[in-house]
């Protein structure tokens, strides 16, 4: 059986007083997309860069694509691709410069910088800006080019630490296609704060307080969370969430469009029946039409943000 | 303005900054260690040089007044056998200032002291220095004249021959108000200056960018507050520490370093606080112009060093070129090193003072206009 | 219209962050502003509250004339930065006090609307926390809880949500629709695309040019395939269907029958609930068409016509 790609047992990160990672233990055994969610502050930078290979951590084991964490990692950093929140490229140099830099730091021969180039400026549609300076590109642009620069060297494993933060919607669907590419080779581990991308990874790991507080796929994840969701259909959906709060066993309720979403705590259910019947009795706008409808990503993370650490 | 806001802004800042022990330790540690560095490490004070005598006279009056040299512990004569070796020994290095005493020295003075007639050379001494250490030199040189004339009047008065004849009006320098040429009244009364303006202009400049960074002096313009409340909210407390520290200055000043303000203290207080004011509206000024604190650092320190060459803190503007001397006029810390020593160190009042005074109230009164500005501006 | 602009534009040198921008909001709306980061999001939203002078155009909020007498309208309205202005060092109880302070808002007054708004925003327990030492959501809703201390008739709210964890945002969004019921016009920028659903307006801006300024429902009409409603469970006659929903589309599925709406008229609502009374046992799921494939539309037709939505 071969080893596990990433392999944490115990894993813990300090930074003097403050404790940014504690007892986490993750296993991942093959090429995916991975992704690393909770909210602001949970750690999940933190995470990222310890798997990189950029932080001393301390752990019972630790191991990623069979090197030892804790150990010289020179050899690890060779073979990931790191892509950090924030452009850490060179502004000044074109994109072209920017990858030949990457390239002459990786060693990689001349013909293969050249092949590998093309079909990265291909695969990101940067290929007609090649001379530009990488300040001058758009936001989506460059995160576009800080993703190629990363997968240059084929990396087995590639860190993403929020890569379409507020990029926009074209350029992320872009992205998303890039790293859907990449899974079949590589690992492809990232963290982001868009549902819709959280949905569709492969699996997922919520962080918060430093901690694994769930871990799985999206599926797997939305079962287990105990929150009924339901949706009251109406021409005045504010009105509707806003009464609907006013049940008792409601836990949160907001209008999104055409119908309010409505939170009912699995403890505090009256059940399916009742509460559809409660809800399309409420009052605001002329009609309602109510339904269940199964947990989606906005009310799994809710579900697990709602439990102790 | 309305003073109930004004109320909210000072007592904001206050607790911020009196919260802040980083801040609080900064503002009155900083003062304090520039006072004694420079009033004990750097000062000028002119204590045990090493004195090469080259005596060829080697007479009774020669070595009298190479003993008068050493007597007052100001000098520490060494003697030199030949002019080459005590030439050699400055330019190694080994002493900086040099008594060369001629082989006609007593005949002279002898020839001084009665016999000549009127107008004849009278008895000269070579005094040389390393004019590297300039300031240091200088000092040395003006004592070395004043006390070489002193023992040159007293030798000359000793032999008791007769009626003193004339000599001719010697004029025996003698400094007033620091006859020692003693450096550290000099240097600390400079100090305030340096302390008042390098250390408030960088503590405003850091204080308002963070603020910029941190998103809260937007949300402060967006307030009904004016940007009048906004400045005095801001200088005043900061104002009112460094108030205090010119205050503690000023007794540690005495307490260690032995030196008290000559003039009126309450008045030396005054014009410092209202100093205090204009720096930290440049402080103002320079935060308005830079994006970070490391920038913002970087630019008072630049704006600093200048200031502390051309100010007359260390160096007399005096021996500057004209052009420079124009220049240093424009920086209030030259006016306000020019009053602050005035008052410390010759007991100046309010009425000598005047244009001094008018100068920093018309920088004053632009700094703050400015200052205003950059508050009002909107990009 | 509580606020207009015309012809707003923004240069900064020989750059554009905001182009021609001419936009209307109705009072007691929320008015959702879109766009990437960069897109020229906050450099509008300061230009609103006379925090920046334009280069050209007018702005005309609450009816001052924003450019010339920016301090007419402080009182009225509430802000909230990108950077949560909190101070540091102080409290969230001493910092409702401060900006209290400076509304002329003091004594028996700040208590009750101080109290009344701790309990709204879930503040009761974190008040004599400094901001420092609480994470990013609660900060967040100090910050909107601050804003509104005061009162205001208009709210600016600069990408609220950003790095906020999934139950702070719900919370946020909630809040804010409580704020429009109330009469107050919320002016929010974001980059997320599903938060315009919360919202009565969307202007989607993209490298300082307007391309799109509708109602989310009308957007949706526009540039979706509709809305999908799954008919399951039960046979469901065709032409019984038809006549229900006159505008629709019906396709088979394995399942059943798929029912396509360009909107979802109350109209559409009462009929389905007459369906599902008519015929038992059959299961309606009704699919809202998601922002981000509406948005990516918008921006695919703006490449090929180069004009707005």
């Amino acid at each position: 059986m071969s080893e596990p790609l990433v392999q944490l047992r115990g894993l813990e990160k300090r930074y003097g007083e403050r404790t940014a990672l504690r007892n986490i233990d993750l296993t991942i055994d093959e090429c995916q997309i991975f992704g690393v969610v909770g909210p602001d502050g949970a750690g999940k930078t933190t995470l990222l860069r310890s798997i990189a290979g950029l932080l001393e951590v301390k752990a019972r084991e630790a191991r990623v694509l069979g090197h030892d964490l804790t150990a010289d990692v020179t050899e690890l950093k060779a073979r990931v691709g790191y892509v950090p929140q924030s452009f850490s490229l060179y502004r000044e140099l074109s994109v072209l410069e920017n990858l030949s830099f990457t390239a002459r730091l990786h060693r990689l021969p001349e013909a293969e910088f050249a092949a590998r180039s093309r079909e990265l400026l291909e695969r990101t549609g940067l290929a007609p800006f090649g001379d530009r300076p990488a300040g001058a590109l758009s936001g989506g642009m460059r995160q576009k080019l800080a993703i190629a620069n990363a997968l240059l060297a084929r990396p087995a494993l590639v860190v993403l630490d929020e890569p379409t933060a507020g990029v926009d919607v074209v350029a992320r669907a872009e992205i998303w296609a890039l790293l859907q590419r990449e899974r079949r080779e590589a690992l492809v581990l990232w963290s982001t704060s868009y549902l819709d991308e959280a949905e569709a990874c492969d699996r997922l790991v919520y962080l918060d307080n430093g901690r694994i507080v769930a871990d799985g796929t999206p599926a797997a994840l939305r079962a287990k969370v105990p929150l009924e969701l339901y949706r009251v259909w109406s021409d005045d959906a504010r009105a509707v969430a806003r009464a609907a709060r006013a049940l008792p066993y409601v836990q949160g309720a907001r209008a999104a469009g055409r119908f309010a979403r409505v939170e009912v705590q699995q403890a505090r259910t009256p059940g399916v029946d009742r509460v559809l019947h409660d809800l399309s009795e409420l009052p605001g706008g002329t009609v309602r039409f109510a339904e269940q409808t199964a947990p989606d990503m906005e009310s799994t993370l809710l579900g697990l943000a709602e439990r102790p650490a | 303005m309305s003073w109930r806001r004004l109320r909210t802004l000072l007592r904001r800042e206050m607790l911020a900054t009196y919260r802040d022990p980083f801040t609080m330790t900064i503002l009155v540690a900083v003062p304090l260690v520039a006072l004694l560095l420079f009033g004990f490490v750097l000062s000028t004070k002119v204590k045990h040089m090493a004195l090469g005598v080259h005596d060829a006279s080697d007479s009774p009056a020669s070595r009298r007044l190479v003993a008068d040299l050493a007597a007052g512990g100001t000098f520490d004569p060494r003697p030199f056998a030949t002019r080459e070796a005590l030439e050699r020994a400055l330019v190694s290095g080994k002493i900086s200032t040099a008594l060369v005493i001629p082989p006609d020295f007593a005949r002279d003075f002898g020839r001084a002291s009665g016999d000549l007639a009127p107008g004849s050379a009278r008895p000269e001494v070579q005094v040389l220095y390393d004019g590297g250490e300039a300031t240091l030199a200088g000092n040395a040189e003006a004592f070395l004249r004043s006390l070489v004339s002193a023992t040159g009047a007293a030798l000359v008065e000793t032999p008791p021959r007769g009626p003193k004849r004339g000599t001719g009006v010697d004029v025996v320098t003698s400094a007033l108000f620091n006859p020692t040429l003693d450096g550290v009244p000099f240097m600390v009364s400079g100090t305030f200056g340096f302390v008042l303006s390098f250390l408030t202009t960088l503590i405003t400049a850091v204080s308002i960018v963070n603020e910029r960074q941190a998103g809260t002096f937007d949300q402060l313009q967006v307030t009904p507050a004016t940007a009048v409340e906004i400045l005095l909210g801001k200088i005043l407390p900061l104002g009112a520490v460094f108030a205090m520290d010119v205050v503690l200055m000023m007794v540690i000043g005495g307490l260690v370093l032995g030196v008290w303000p000559q003039g009126n203290v309450l008045f030396f207080v005054s014009v410092s606080a209202f100093y205090v004011l204009v720096s930290l509206a440049l402080g103002l000024i320079f935060s308005a112009t830079s994006a970070t604190a490391a920038e913002a650092v970087q630019k008072t320190v630049l704006f600093s060093i200048p200031l502390v060459q051309l100010s007359g803190f260390a160096f007399p503007i005096r021996n500057m070129p004209t052009i420079v001397r124009w220049l240093t006029e424009l920086l209030p810390a030259t006016h306000y090193i020019r009053l602050s020593r005035a008052i410390y160190l010759r007991g100046a009042g309010p009425l000598t003072l005047l244009p001094e005074l008018g100068f920093l109230v018309l920088f004053g009164v632009i700094l703050i206009g400015y200052a205003l500005r950059t508050i009002e501006a909107r990009g | 219209m509580i606020i207009q602009t015309r012809n707003l534009t923004k240069r900064f040198g020989d750059f554009t962050a905001v182009d021609r921008l001419s936009i209307q909001v109705e009072r007691g709306k929320i008015f959702a502003f879109l766009g990437a980061n960069g897109s020229g999001k906050s450099t509008t939203i300061r230009m609103l509250i006379g925090l920046l002078r334009p280069t050209e155009g007018t702005v005309e909020v609450d009816g001052v004339d924003v450019i010339h007498h920016p301090r007419r309208v402080r009182d009225r309205i509430g802000y909230m930065g990108q950077k949560v202005s909190l101070y540091q060092g102080l409290s969230i109880r001493e910092n409702a006090e401060f900006y209290a302070g400076l509304y002329g808002l003091a004594g028996a007054d700040l208590e009750r609307r101080w109290g009344a708004l701790r309990e709204r925003f879930s503040l009761a327990d974190t008040e004599q926390e400094k901001p420092e030492d609480l994470p990013a959501g609660i900060r967040q809703r100090a910050g909107l809880a601050l804003s509104t201390l005061h009162a205001p008739r208009l709210l600016f709210l600069d990408e609220p949500t950003a790095g906020v964890d999934v139950r702070s945002r719900a919370l946020f969004w909630e809040l804010i629709q409580d704020e429009a019921a109330a009469g107050v016009t919320v002016f929010v920028t974001t980059h997320f695309l599903e938060e315009t659903d919360y919202c009565d307006w969307v202007c989607f801006i993209d490298e300082g040019r307007l391309i799109a300024d509708a109602a989310p429902e009308e957007l949706r009409r526009r540039y979706s395939g509709g809305y999908r409603v799954a008919l399951e469970g039960a046979p469901a006659p065709r032409d019984r269907i038809g006549q229900l929903f006159p505008g629709g589309q019906i396709e088979s599925t394995p399942a059943g029958l798929r029912l396509v709406l360009p909107t979802l008229e109350p109209a559409a609502l009462a009929a389905l609930d007459r369906l599902v009374a008519e015929q038992s046992g059959l299961r309606v799921h009704i699919e809202q068409p998601p922002m981000n494939e509406v948005f990516r539309r918008v921006l695919g037709e703006r490449a090929t016509t180069g004009g707005a939505a």
